[in-house]
Parts: structure tokens; C-alpha cells; sequence
């Protein structure tokens, strides 16, 4: 009984505040109502799912996990409902941040002195979509190279599990720079540096493009390699077939979205669909 | 027409007719319900529109499209997999359109009288 008030979600550490907003207005309206909310990087959440963890919103930054990690045995349908771009993300004290532009930030990053970081890309696809990045740039820039070079001064502890916990050191100050979600920024309040549209995996139209892009990951089973294209970025949300509360995960799939959810995103800084 | 253009969401439409947007949007769906992420390549490739289709525009005004009542929206619930929210034209987005036709083809009409005028008056002088 105590178990029907509670519900689960787990979700990609860049949807905290959305998700939180939308358990708030829900509770509203049922003051009984208990959360247990739990943020991972994407890959990490879907990977606890396929281990038998029990929830009953599963919320992630890449539509294409419910895919490869989870349909059909653990989700059958996803609601892909968000876009959203990645940036550079910086504080008022980061160095170089007064010079840095969409022509010259991975020069600005190349220098002695400036630290940044990444999520890692096995567990978080802000990763993935950062090394995507990466080659994308050496390409739209003309810089035979600059993936390497960006690789090799982004290494051991400037790799954060999930884009969430690099935003907070960014705002510390602890990094100089890292490579984010636009929602994850304006959550945080951070400054940012816009990327062109070719490199931000931001828009449709330039599928294309992203796609000559790709990064290789752990697949499925232990040992397994998967190679993933670049593509637009997409936020999904589904109740996992073994949810406990189906009835409070519906209210709440419905309320974030609906017209509501969407207002919600928005103000969050993402593009609601 | 004229009791058509009294509807604030023609006025709106009216305003920006130059920027194409409206009316590419209400042109693609005329032909058949298409989710924002379609939206968004139809708009690139077709060239219509003079305003960058980057998802924030082409989505901001599906939905501003929404409470005008020129679109309806609903999420593809049918199959199993990815779902997305899916735009169709309602009967007030087809009347939109064919105040869009109504307005291109009056700014053509100038254009080719002002072209004409051009060629005869300036041109051939």
C-alpha cells in the first residue's frame, strides 16, 4: 500500500530540474504523493534497468538507448518530447573567457594553462556527443588533428560520469570549461559559447552532417562494441514494463507532456516537441 | 477574406508572410500530419522559408500554430517504439492557407507589375 504512493523515476542527470518541476506540480495536486527521484548518466540508467532495477519513469538524453539497451524486453513504447544542443559552458573566472569565440575555442581550450572537461561516453551521452563534437569540428573548422588534440588534454579525472556533476565544477571553478547541455547551463546559470549548428548537434536539417561522425561504446553484453552515428540531440521518457505504480507514472508521462510539461521544459532550456 | 483577416492568428500570419515560415508549415501539412523533426528537414530542403528553420522556431510556432487552432496535435500512441508528437491542419489551418495563397499571390502581382514597369519605363529607355 505504502508502495503505491512512491514514485520511482530515474533519470538523465540533465533533466533534474524538469523532472523535479513536474514531481512538484504533481504533488501539488496529490499531497500524498511521495518521490524518489535518482539521476545517472543515461547509459548508466539504462544499464540499471537491464539489471532489474525497478522504477516507474525512466527518463534519458538519447532516444536511441531504449533501442539498443532496452526494447523490447524492458520498454515498449518512448516518447521522444525534447532537443536540445551542446555548448561550452564557462564561468566569469574562466581563463580565456573574454576572448573565446565560435572561431577560436579549441585554441583557447589547447592552452597550457586551461582546463576542461567531458562526461564519459560509456556511461553518459553527453560524451558520446562531445567526441562527435570533436570530429565534427575537425571537419567544419579545416583542422586536420584537433580531435586528437582535444582527446589527448582531456583525460582521467577532466572524464565526469555524468554532464551534471561538470557543470557543477565548471561553477565552482574547478574546470575552466566543459562541453554541456544548453538546459544543463541555464540550470545552472553558467555562461556559455554557442557552437554552429553543424558541429552543435542541435538541428535535423543537418542529419546528414552529424552522421559522418561516430564513436565506438561498450554494447549490450560484457565485452560487446557498438558504434553509434552522430545525430541530432533528443530527450525520451517511458514506464518501463516491470513499473510498480502504473497509474501515478502515467499521471505523471501525461503532465510532462502536456501543455504544461512543455511550459516546463521550455523554462528549463529545452525545446519541448 | 476580409472577416478572415479579422482573426488575430491571420493578422499574425499576415505580419510575417514575407519570412515564409507560416505558410511553408501550413503548405507541408496541407499535404499530410508530419511531426516537428520532419518539419524541421522539409523546411531546410524546400527553401520556402527565409527565416533559419532551427528547431526552436519551426517548434515555438507549431505551437503558437496549436492555440490558434490551425494545427492539432497528438502523440503516435499506435505502434510500439518511438513516439512523437504528430501536427495536422484543421479546418481553420486550411482556411489559413488559403489566406497565405491569397497574400503571395497579391505580393506577386505587384512584384511582376513592378518588374513590368522596370522593364518598359527604366530599362528599355
Amino acid at each position: 500500500m505504502i508502495n503505491q504512493q512512491i514514485l520511482k523515476i530515474l533519470h538523465a542527470g540533465a533533466l533534474r530540474k524538469p523532472v523535479v518541476e513536474c514531481a512538484k506540480l504533481l504533488q501539488e495536486a496529490r499531497p500524498e504523493l511521495k518521490f524518489q527521484l535518482e539521476s545517472y548518466g543515461s547509459r548508466a540508467c539504462a544499464r540499471q534497468v537491464r539489471e532489474g532495477k525497478v522504477v516507474d519513469i525512466l527518463a534519458l538524453a538519447d532516444p536511441m538507448l531504449f533501442a539498443e539497451l532496452l526494447g523490447p524486453e524492458y520498454v515498449d513504447k518512448y516518447y521522444i518530447f525534447a532537443n536540445d544542443q551542446i555548448v561550452l559552458a564557462y564561468n566569469e573566472f574562466s581563463r580565456g573567457s573574454r576572448e573565446i569565440n565560435a572561431r577560436n575555442w579549441f585554441d583557447i581550450l589547447l592552452r597550457e594553462e586551461v582546463t576542461f572537461g567531458r562526461s564519459n561516453q560509456h556511461l553518459d551521452p553527453c560524451g558520446y556527443r562531445t567526441l562527435m563534437v570533436w570530429q565534427l569540428s575537425e571537419q567544419y573548422y579545416g583542422r586536420p588533428g584537433l580531435f586528437r588534440q582535444l582527446d589527448q588534454r582531456c583525460r582521467g579525472d577532466l572524464i565526469y560520469p555524468k554532464s551534471y556533476d561538470l557543470a557543477s565544477d565548471v561553477l565552482v571553478g574547478k574546470l575552466d570549461y566543459a562541453f554541456e547541455y544548453l538546459c544543463v547551463v541555464n540550470q545552472f546559470g553558467l555562461s556559455y559559447l554557442s557552437l554552429p549548428e553543424k558541429i552543435n548537434l542541435s538541428n535535423p536539417a543537418h542529419v546528414n552532417y552529424y552522421n559522418r561522425s561516430a564513436v565506438s561504446l561498450q554494447g549490450k553484453n560484457s565485452g560487446d562494441m557498438i558504434t553509434i552515428p552522430g545525430a541530432p540531440i533528443e530527450f525520451a521518457i517511458a514506464i518501463p514494463k516491470n513499473a510498480e505504480n502504473l497509474i501515478l507514472a502515467k499521471d505523471f508521462l501525461d503532465l510532462i507532456l502536456s501543455k504544461k510539461g512543455q511550459q516546463i521544459l521550455e523554462d528549463c532550456g529545452l525545446i519541448p516537441y | 477574406m476580409k472577416e478572415e483577416a479579422q482573426n488575430p492568428a491571420f493578422a499574425y500570419i499576415a505580419g510575417r508572410i514575407d519570412k515564409m515560415l507560416v505558410p511553408a508549415l501550413l503548405n507541408f501539412l496541407a499535404h499530410k500530419p508530419a511531426h516537428g523533426y520532419e518539419l524541421i528537414q522539409k523546411i531546410n530542403e524546400s527553401g520556402f522559408s527565409e527565416i533559419e528553420a532551427d528547431p526552436a522556431t519551426i517548434y515555438r510556432n507549431l505551437r503558437r500554430m496549436e492555440e490558434d487552432g490551425l494545427v492539432l496535435s497528438q502523440w503516435e500512441t499506435e505502434h510500439t517504439g518511438p513516439a512523437r508528437r504528430s501536427y495536422q491542419l484543421s479546418p481553420e489551418g486550411h482556411q489559413a492557407l488559403e489566406y497565405c495563397v491569397q497574400l503571395i499571390s497579391d505580393k506577386v502581382n505587384n512584384m511582376t507589375a513592378f518588374l513590368d514597369q522596370y522593364r518598359q519605363e527604366v530599362k528599355e529607355r
